[in-house]
């Protein structure tokens, strides 16, 4: 075999080894090149440096307190109005103090016993959409539901979950004039207390990552595709184009068929069908695949260079 | 450089067209890392650093895409070259002193793991290529490709989706973010770490920034080749 010929001729190699590596040090000034190296690790630790994780999904949005903060509702869009616009006065109420012994007295969340038709005073639009919208028709079915008196079937649960305008805007707190970056960072928040599913898939699809993350504004946020007050599911394709056509005018009906919210799992099994399942198991399948490929390269490749290595020390070692 | 009346004969190892080809990826390759990584792993901190720094997520993105035309057009140049190379000039694609795969190949690393292990004194004779230094560009040459295709279809989805599936979409996504980290951690860990960090190299190689090579550097890497071409004409700068 040639191995048998080529080893003395390897060794004659090795002889003029270390002249050649004075000569290439001499070229190359060693101390420029380690300050590349220590900058290259230095930029290394920085990029795998502590990485945020996700906003809190579950953070408690409407701050449900019955006591307000006064200090906060002076910054807020509401400073001005006096209590009694939006409260009225004692006397509306036949002039009667909730009764201080009773069971409930400020246990019930403050949000859940106001009456909102007061907020379509000034924000008449957004209140007729509510009522047109998922989550006004959810909570009439919820209220129904209550009065023909059955059993609430989650019982750890508020027996009436879906929002009115308290669960997702703080009438005493929220300030004006936010940018859309932070009303969309906001969303996630929001909508994530009662659809963490879906704000977490979100926030892995490129919309979340760089409306969300990285603070593009033009990338859209929940309520640009769902709408605000009117809640929109967009499950099927054809309700959803429309929506896709607002940023890609060029889309066609295939288009609205890339899957935004990743909700399948090949791991574990769905609680309920979602749209898209199928197509979100291939994508998981693909991306198993993919993972295995980039782990295999990498034992090869970094398992290969691993010995070079230890091999050529083990040669110098030898011949000190 | 150095004028040495002791300096070892010099070969010319790469052309001045590999020379600014390969001049040309290094940057549109780190650039696209640079960028394309701050977007794929955006929560973490040093993405949003680096969007910060250069202007925001759009801007990234026209970065991406800027890096991306200047990387694939040395594909085509290199392609093109090898048309004429091989059409105009009637050289020889394959053999010995090219980078085209050969069953030499497979026998050299059998050959290389046995003298990783210890089973040999040395290790076999590399011809003008290794086969790491062959998987290193063939590497480049086919994942540019497929990066291309999979970015293409993020870049125009729109298109894409008028004749594929929307899911497709996603798949390009999952198939491109994870080439990339194989790319990012087999280029920037081994081939600069085995190009200029091994030991018998250390510090650096300059070989593909200069285009020579010493004639020890022959004998000792590329031995097969050092063999063909001793005593008669040097290398030319093409396979």
């Amino acid at each position: 075999m040639e191995s048998t010929t080529g080893q003395p001729r390897l060794r004659s190699g090795g002889s003029s080894r270390h002249r050649k590596d004075l000569s290439l040090t001499s070229r190359l000034p060693r101390a420029a090149l380690n300050i590349w190296i220590v900058l290259g690790i230095g930029a290394l630790v920085l990029w795998l440096a502590a990485s945020k994780p996700l906003p809190a999904a579950a953070a408690a949005v409407p701050e449900n307190s019955w006591f307000v903060d006064m200090n906060r509702f002076a910054a807020s869009a509401h400073a001005s109005f006096s209590c009694e616009e939006c409260h009225g006065t004692m006397l509306e109420d036949g002039g009667r103090h909730p009764d201080p012994q009773h069971p409930q007295f400020l246990r019930q969340q403050a949000s859940r016993s106001y009456d909102y038709e007061r907020c379509g005073k000034c924000h008449r639009l957004s209140h007729e959409r509510y009522k047109k919208g998922a989550h006004a028709k959810a909570l009439e079915k919820e209220k129904k539901a209550e009065q023909e008196g059955q059993a609430n079937p989650n019982p750890q649960k508020e027996s009436l979950m879906a929002p009115t305008c308290g669960e997702c805007h703080s009438s005493h707190y929220d300030v004006s004039g936010r940018s859309r970056v932070a009303l969309g960072k906001r969303q996630v928040e929001v909508c994530g207390s009662c659809h963490p599913r879906y704000t977490e898939s979100y926030m892995k699809n490129i919309h979340g990552r760089t409306g969300v993350d990285l603070g593009n504004e033009q990338s859209a946020y929940c309520t640009d595709c769902h709408g605000a007050h009117s809640v929109a599911s967009l499950a099927k394709g054809e309700e959803a184009l429309p929506v896709c056509l607002r940023c890609h005018p060029q889309a066609g009906p295939e288009f609205a068929n890339v899957v935004i919210h990743e909700l399948a799992s090949v791991t574990e099994p769905p609680e309920e069908p979602a749209p898209k399942d199928a197509a979100t198991l291939w994508i998981q399948r693909v991306r198993i695949a993919a993972i295995a490929v980039v782990v295999l390269s990498l034992v090869f490749f970094f398992g290969h260079s691993a010995l070079w290595l230890l091999r050529e020390l083990h040669e110098k070692l030898r011949k000190h | 450089m150095p004028s040495n009346a002791q300096r070892s004969e010099e070969f010319i190892r790469f052309s001045p067209l590999d020379r600014l080809l390969h001049m040309v990826v290094m940057i549109g390759f780190t650039g696209l890392a640079v960028t394309g990584l701050s977007i794929g792993l955006s929560s973490t901190a040093p993405a949003r650093l680096l969007i910060a720094l250069v202007g925001g997520a759009e801007h990234a993105a026209w970065l991406h895409r800027f890096f991306a035309v200047i990387t694939y057009l040395c594909v085509v140049v290199h392609g093109l070259w090898f048309l004429y190379y091989r059409l105009v000039l009637g050289g020889r694609l394959t053999g010995p002193h090219s980078v085209a795969p050969s069953l030499k190949d497979l026998r050299d690393f059998r050959e290389n793991l046995d003298y990783f292990l210890g089973r040999r004194s040395a290790p076999p004779e590399f011809d003008r290529f290794t086969y790491m230094e062959k998987i290193d560009y063939w590497a480049i040459f086919i994942g540019m490709n497929t990066m291309g295709i999979t970015g293409l279809v993020l870049w125009f989805p729109e298109f894409f989706t008028g004749f594929l599936p929307g899911f497709f979409v996603n798949i390009a996504l999952v198939l491109h973010f994870f080439e990339a980290v194989l790319a990012v951690l087999v280029k920037f860990f081994l081939h600069i770490g085995l190009a200029h960090f091994r030991p018998a190299v250390y510090p650096a190689d300059t070989s593909i920034f200069t285009g020579r090579t010493t004639r020890e550097k022959m004998m000792e890497e590329h031995p097969g080749q050092w063999r063909s071409i001793s005593g008669s004409e040097k290398p030319t700068g093409k396979p």
